[in-house]
Parts: C-alpha cells; sequence; structure tokens
C-alpha cells in the first residue's frame, strides 16, 4: 500500500506550517502558564484574572481562528506523514506499516485502559488525531534510525 | 536466508551507504539484507547480483 502522496520537500513545508500554526494557537495558553507560574499560583484557567491574557486571540480575531489554526497544525503534521521519504522502498514500507500498527495498538490499548479505570474518559477526535501522528512519527523516525 | 552481500560489499570497498546510492535503495534497506532481517525484491537481488559481478544462487543461499 502506498500513501505517501506527497513529494519530499512537502516535509520541510509541513513542518514550518506545523510550527507557525501551533505556535499562534497555543501563544495564550503559554503565557497564561507563565504567567501563572512566575505569580507562584496554580494555574486555573476557569479564574478570570487570567481571562485578559488573550493577546494572540484578540490580534488574531477570536477563538475560531485559534480552533482553525490547531487543525492546521495536525492537518501539518499529517501532511509531513504522507509525505515521501528521500529514498523509498519495500524496507521502508515495511517499516512505515510496522509504525503505523504500533501507533495503533498503543492508542488503542491505552484508550482502553483509560477508559476502564474512568468510565467518563474518552479520547476526542483532536486528541486520537494528534496522538496517533505524533506516535507514527516518533516510532517511524526510532525504527528507521536503529535499523 | 543467509547472503553475501556484507562480504562483497567490504569486498569492493563500499559503506552500506555507498552501496545503497549505487542501488538505488535506501542504507536501512542494505542493513536488514545484510542482517538477514528483509528477504529483498527479485529485482533487487538480481540488481545487487549484477552489480558485484556474481549469481543470484551465491549471493543469497536459500539452502537453510
Amino acid at each position: 500500500m502506498h500513501i505517501q502522496i506527497f513529494p519530499n520537500w512537502f516535509k520541510k513545508l509541513s513542518l514550518i506550517v506545523f510550527l507557525f500554526a501551533s505556535f499562534l494557537a497555543g501563544a495564550d495558553d503559554f503565557l497564561r502558564g507563565y504567567s501563572a507560574g512566575y505569580n507562584g499560583s496554580p494555574v486555573n484557567y476557569t479564574e478570570s484574572k487570567f481571562e485578559d491574557s488573550k493577546v494572540v486571540t484578540n490580534m488574531l480575531g477570536g477563538k475560531n481562528i485559534i480552533h482553525l489554526l490547531e487543525i492546521l497544525a495536525v492537518l501539518a503534521l499529517i501532511s509531513y506523514m504522507l509525505s515521501k521519504e528521500k529514498v523509498e522502498d519495500d524496507y521502508i514500507n515495511i517499516l512505515r506499516l510496522e509504525s503505523y500498527q504500533l501507533s495503533f495498538l498503543v492508542i488503542s490499548v491505552t484508550a482502553l485502559l483509560f477508559h476502564t479505570l474512568h468510565q467518563e474518559f474518552f479520547y476526542g477526535v483532536y486528541d486520537s488525531v494528534s496522538l496517533f501522528v505524533w506516535l507514527y512519527l516518533i516510532i517511524f523516525y526510532f525504527k528507521k534510525r536503529l535499523a | 536466508m543467509k547472503n553475501l552481500v556484507k562480504l562483497e560489499r567490504t569486498r569492493l570497498d563500499l559503506t552500506q551507504s555507498q552501496l545503497a546510492e549505487k542501488l538505488g535503495v535506501s542504507r536501512q534497506s542494505i542493513h536488514a539484507i545484510e542482517r538477514n532481517k528483509f528477504n529483498p525484491s527479485v529485482t533487487l537481488a538480481i540488481k545487487m547480483a549484477k552489480f558485484f559481478n556474481v549469481t543470484v544462487e551465491y549471493l543469497f543461499d536459500i539452502s537453510n
């Protein structure tokens, strides 16, 4: 099965888009956590005193843009995943397939385990997709390096 | 399947990366073939035999 549809240079482009989107999407949360840490108080996002630290959100025009940026970050990771290696061959395809299998297995087992321990716990769509992509990329990277 | 890829490669004084580049495959493939972790396709086996100027039967031993 060959689902690597993007050329190798797409990896760099995807990485730039991912870093850019993640930075903007997470900037306000980072600022809130940073200032709370600096004050020595625990981070509580429901407290109104943190409401004013929405510099980036206000600058970009609202929560919807931040939500779109989060989706863009995951899409960038998926396109990184679907980009070809410099050299594509049978063995790389086997490593890729093994990485997919292992990622799926780890996500399924941990999701079931958490759900067993806490009945109300479920991975959301965003969590499961981003977790799967991250796991796949890490496993595939180490499989290639160790091979 | 045992093979003599490593022996032939060192005979030509090539690194895994150099051999991979000459055969148009990844370095990982050469490493896996040398360690008997991966059996190459017929095309790659013939390419290797031609490159080393030996027969496929000599390069890859299927008796075990």
